[in-house]
């Protein structure tokens, strides 16, 4: 876990930082890019319920940082989303394409409902008209999803190199 | 006279008529007859000219095709060079165009209301969440911006500031769901409250009293009501308007004045002129007894 920390704090960093600036300059069809999501999305499916939540955490606080929204809300929503996804990973054929589109496309699509719902339980209003987007999102998105889950496969044979025994 | 003689005769002859023809033609010249005389003969001429000239350059092209075509080449490459250059040169004429448009407009703005205290700030980010409408400026509390203060651009309202650190703050756009101001309508002075529709689309107006007389192209200023901004801040246009009777209220939709994807330059007003509602401090008098 000590080698995935010294990672996942300046990599959401940097993410958050370029989803507030650059990525907020380009959106596809209305849509903006959320690679901050995605990666935590993906690496709790490589990694598993307990690096993904630590993950899932760092990810939601940093994008939170840069969010009128309440602070910790991103945080948890994601937290709740990326659980159910490392339980249904061992269900799921492991296909290199199909599943990180499949459980990217999952993660954001509970992790927004969740957030609409946390987001109305703290009084900050019923944004449903989130939800009209919300296909589109997971779309493009699930598709951004294939080249950072790659990456984060070959992060985490670095960080992690299988041990073979002699 | 032998025969030799009368040759020679007809040589001198020959010569004299010659020369006496030359000195003619001189004449003739130097009184401009002789253009019209010899024109029937230079158009016929300069036709087969232009033909062998012709023949003869393409004869000649044949030869010195190669050494042109280089030159040519070279000469493409230095034209797209150059081409390329002007492009790049013209379109940063362009960015300094639109920056000094910018700049103009905000201080045609500063200078339409110069009672009001102002930051200037830079947009230098927006809302990670696609759920809020919010933009993150350079300017912070140091700068002596606080959380409540209205920022404007040079088209209209922006919003209002939301949160602030010491260098930057997050202000809320007109457009977010939770946002509402105060406004009223400039041609009748009918008030109502604008509400954000949480898309980068136009807004609502409603709280406006069926009595109000709701038009098309009305202006909507911010009303000042409530304190929190100054009054005649342009928020938009109305783009539509509902009238129901079996309502209490109107609505109308509202285009707003500014292009919020678009937001580079802002101010924050930091000191203006509330309106006095000092009114309502006061205890209410009581009524006199029946």
């Amino acid at each position: 876990m000590n080698r995935s920390l010294y990672v996942v704090i300046p990599l959401m960093a940097v993410l958050t930082i370029l989803q507030a600036t650059f990525l907020a300059r380009i959106s596809v069809f209305d849509v903006f890019l959320q690679p901050a999501l995605l990666v935590a999305i993906a690496w709790s499916i490589l990694r598993g319920p307990y690096e993904g939540l630590i993950w899932a955490f760092i990810a939601g606080i940093a994008l939170d940082l840069f969010s009128i929204g309440p602070t910790g809300g991103m945080a948890l929503a994601l937290m709740l989303a990326v659980l159910p996804l490392t339980y249904i990973r061992q269900v799921l054929p492991d296909n290199p394409y199909l599943f990180p589109i499949l459980l990217s496309g999952l993660g954001i699509g509970l992790f927004t409902f969740i957030y609409i719902l946390i987001l109305a339980l703290a009084q900050r209003g019923i944004r449903l008209n989130v939800l009209v987007d919300l296909p589109l999102t997971i779309f493009i998105n699930a598709l951004l999803s294939i080249p950072i889950y790659w990456l984060l496969r070959w992060l985490s044979r670095i960080l992690y190199p299988r041990q073979i025994e002699m | 006279m032998n025969l030799h003689d009368t040759e020679q005769r007809v040589r001198s002859t020959t010569i004299l008529v010659l020369a006496a023809l030359a000195l003619f033609f001189l004449v003739l010249d130097s009184t401009g007859n002789l253009d019209s005389a010899f024109a029937f003969l230079r158009s016929p001429v300069a036709t087969v000219m232009n033909w062998t000239a012709g023949r003869v350059d393409n004869f000649a092209g044949v030869f010195a095709g190669p050494r042109d075509l280089q030159q040519a080449e070279l000469r493409i490459a230095e034209l797209e060079a150059r081409n390329a250059q002007l492009e790049r040169e013209n379109a940063e004429l362009l960015n300094r165009q639109s920056d000094y448009q910018l700049y103009v407009e905000m201080f045609n703005r500063a200078s339409q209301s110069p009672q009001f205290e102002r930051v200037t700030a830079a947009v230098i980010g927006r809302d990670t969440s696609p759920a809020f409408r919010s933009i993150i400026i350079d300017r912070g509390t140091q700068d002596g911006v606080l959380p409540g203060m209205p920022v404007e651009s040079a088209r209209g309202l922006v919003g209002q500031v939301f949160r602030a650190s010491p260098h930057a703050a997050q202000v809320l756009l007109l457009t977010d769901n939770i946002s509402s101001i105060a406004a009223r309508l400039s041609a009748s002075r009918a008030t109502g409250i604008i509400f954000g529709s949480g898309s980068s689309g136009p807004l609502t107006m409603d709280w406006i009293e069926q009595e109000a007389q709701v038009e098309v192209g009305d202006v909507v200023l911010t009303s000042g009501l409530g304190g929190k901004f100054p009054q005649d801040l342009v928020i938009g246009r109305v783009v539509d308007a509902e009238r129901n009777e079996a309502d209490l209220f109107q609505h109308a939709t509202v285009q707003p004045a500014v292009d919020f994807e678009d937001l580079e330059i802002v101010f924050v007003l930091t000191d203006f002129e509330q309106l006095d509602t000092s009114i309502f401090d006061e205890p209410p008098e009581t009524l006199p007894a029946p």
